[in-house]
C-alpha cells in the first residue's frame, strides 16, 4: 500500500506547498497558546485595579469589591491555563515565577501599605503598578517565543 | 554541488509530519487533539504519524491525567528541532 504522505517534494511547486501547510499549522498551533497569555494579561490588569481599590477606599465595600475582582480574575487564569490543549515553550517555569512574584509584591503591598501608608496615593499607585509587572512579564515574554 | 533535495530528511518529507513537526516547534508542548485540530487529520492517522517521529525521536510523549482520563502530549525533541530546521531550509532553497 502507497504511504500518501511519503512523497518527497522534487519540484519548487511542491515544496512551496509543504512549506505553507506547515506555516499553517504551525500557526493554528501557535494561535492556542494566545488564551493563556489574555488570562495572565487580564490578572495583571484586575491585580492593579484591585490593589487601587484595596488600597485607596479603605471601606468594607471595596475591600470585598477588591478581592473578588483579583480572585475571579485569578480562577479564571488557573482554568484557562488547566484546561489549555497546548502550552508555550517555558510555560510552567514562566507561570510559577509570574505567581510566586505576584504573591510576594501582593502581600508586601497589603502589610506595608495598610499599615503604613493607609489611602495614601504616593504608595499604592507603585504597588498596583508593581503588583501588574509580573503578569506583564508573563505576556511579554511569551509573546517573544 | 548537490541539489538541496539531498538535504531533506526523509522523515520529514511526509507532508503529515512535516505539518506535525512545525505545529510542535510552536508550543513547548500539545495535547493529542489540539496537534489533530492543528493538522487537519483524524486520530488514526495522527497516531500513525506520531508512532513514526517517535521511533526515529523527533518527538516525545508523556501521558498526563485530567480528570478521570490519561491525556497525551507530545513535545518537539531537540533532535526533532534540528531536522525540522534543516528540512525547512532545504525546502526553501528547493523553492528559491
Amino acid at each position: 500500500m502507497s504511504d500518501q504522505h511519503s512523497a518527497a517534494p522534487m519540484s519548487g511547486a511542491e515544496a512551496r506547498d509543504a512549506l505553507a501547510a506547515a506555516d499553517r499549522s504551525a500557526e493554528s498551533m501557535h494561535r492556542q497558546t494566545i488564551a493563556i497569555r489574555v488570562a495572565m494579561g487580564g490578572f495583571a490588569l484586575a491585580s492593579l485595579a484591585g490593589v487601587l481599590i484595596l488600597g485607596l477606599v479603605p471601606m468594607p465595600g471595596s475591600m470585598i469589591g477588591g478581592l473578588t475582582f483579583i480572585l475571579g480574575a485569578a480562577i479564571a487564569l488557573a482554568v484557562v491555563g488547566g484546561t489549555a490543549k497546548a502550552r508555550p515553550a517555558g510555560f510552567l517555569h514562566r507561570y510559577l515565577i509570574a505567581i510566586g512574584v505576584w504573591a510576594a509584591i501582593y502581600v508586601a503591598a497589603l502589610v506595608i501599605g495598610m499599615s503604613v501608608f493607609p489611602a495614601e496615593p504616593a504608595f499604592w499607585i507603585p504597588a498596583a503598578i508593581a503588583s501588574a509587572l509580573p503578569g506583564l512579564w508573563f505576556v511579554v515574554v511569551g509573546a517573544r517565543r | 554541488m548537490s541539489h538541496p533535495r539531498t538535504e531533506l530528511d526523509k522523515e520529514l518529507t511526509s507532508p503529515l509530519r512535516l505539518s506535525i513537526a512545525a505545529a510542535l516547534s510552536k508550543v513547548g508542548e500539545a495535547e493529542f487533539s489540539a496537534i489533530r485540530d492543528a493538522v487537519v487529520t483524524n486520530d488514526a492517522e495522527l497516531s500513525r504519524q506520531i508512532t513514526r517521529l517517535l521511533e526515529v525521536g523527533y518527538v516525545d510523549i508523556t501521558k498526563q491525567k485530567s480528570g478521570r482520563y490519561m491525556k497525551t502530549w507530545l513535545t518537539l525533541t531537540p533532535a526533532g528541532r534540528t531536522a525540522l530546521d534543516a528540512h525547512v531550509a532545504a525546502l526553501r532553497a528547493i523553492t528559491d
